[in-house]
């Protein structure tokens, strides 16, 4: 089962206010290669996963990927937070606005509202974990091209730990596939 | 009473935020390397030290889990401030 922890992983702090980027980094939110997705496809996957090894990393993996859904909520948050309408009005945050207020919604960079279709898991360990090993991929790629698009150094400062978490992720999945390889060997 | 202490420590908090980390990241590594010895030591040292700041922070600050044995009166958890308030 799941406890709450007061506090975040890492810091998530911004400069400024920026509904425009707010807009964007959603996508990490509720998208789909965001924290939600990752979250979900892990703790789904864990439960008819052969080896302790696959069934502790996944678990692991999936609580802390809750941790950065939280994380990037609150950049989210922080960006919009106190932001009079009429100035929302002029930024690509204004349909958000129109639907949901300020409020977070798990949804992607264009308004979609997140799936479950953004994720797949297997009773077929490896199909599941090379899905991992892909969405790990995609999320990194993702934070890559949110760095590209921001100069806030705080929120730099979060998107870059992210994006390195994806790639210790990815080594730990690699591990667990070739465990996996390992399994059906013997 | 709850109402008289200062509500934050951000620098406590941060290091809270790292020993964690350097648990979790333990756990992951121990996940697919049980029987690194060196790691598993690390694991439980930093465990160790994470607790004591966990114990440190709470009597002095308030609660970081809803389950704190020592809540104070009035009850502070929903009042403490929430991770999406804070200036790390």
């Amino acid at each position: 089962m799941w406890d709450y922890k007061k506090y975040l992983q890492y810091p998530a702090n911004v400069r400024r206010k920026d509904p425009d980027l707010a807009g964007l980094i959603v996508t990490q939110f509720g998208g789909p290669d965001g924290e939600l997705a990752a979250s979900l496809r892990y703790l789904s996957q864990m439960y008819s996963m052969p080896i302790p090894e696959a069934r502790a990393t996944l678990n692991n993996i999936g609580t802390e990927e809750l941790a950065h859904f939280e994380m990037v909520g609150t950049l989210v948050h922080k960006l919009v937070d106190g932001v009079p309408a009429d100035v929302l009005r002029q930024t690509r945050f204004a349909p958000h606005y129109a639907q949901w207020g300020r409020a977070n919604f798990p949804g992607d960079a264009f308004g979609n509202p997140f799936t479950a279709a953004y994720i797949a898991s297997h009773e077929d360990p490896i199909a599941s974990i090379t899905e991992d090993l892909a969405a790990e991929q995609k999320a990194r790629a993702v934070y890559e091209y949110l760095l590209d698009i921001t100069d806030d150094p705080s929120i730099i400062d979060t998107l870059s730990f992210l994006r390195e978490r994806e790639v210790v992720h990815f080594q730990r999945f690699g591990e667990v596939l070739d465990l996996l390889y390992d399994y059906q060997d013997n | 009473m709850a109402t008289n202490r200062p509500r934050v420590n951000t620098e406590l908090l941060q290091r809270i935020q790292q020993l964690n980390f350097a648990v979790l990241e333990t756990v992951l590594y121990l996940n697919t390397h049980p029987r690194c010895r060196e790691v598993l030591r690390l694991h439980n040292e930093l465990s160790r030290e994470y607790h004591e700041a966990i114990d440190e922070y709470q009597r002095r600050y308030g609660p970081l889990y809803a389950d704190y044995a020592d809540a104070d009166y009035p009850w502070q958890w929903k009042d403490s401030p929430w991770p999406w308030e804070i200036t790390y």
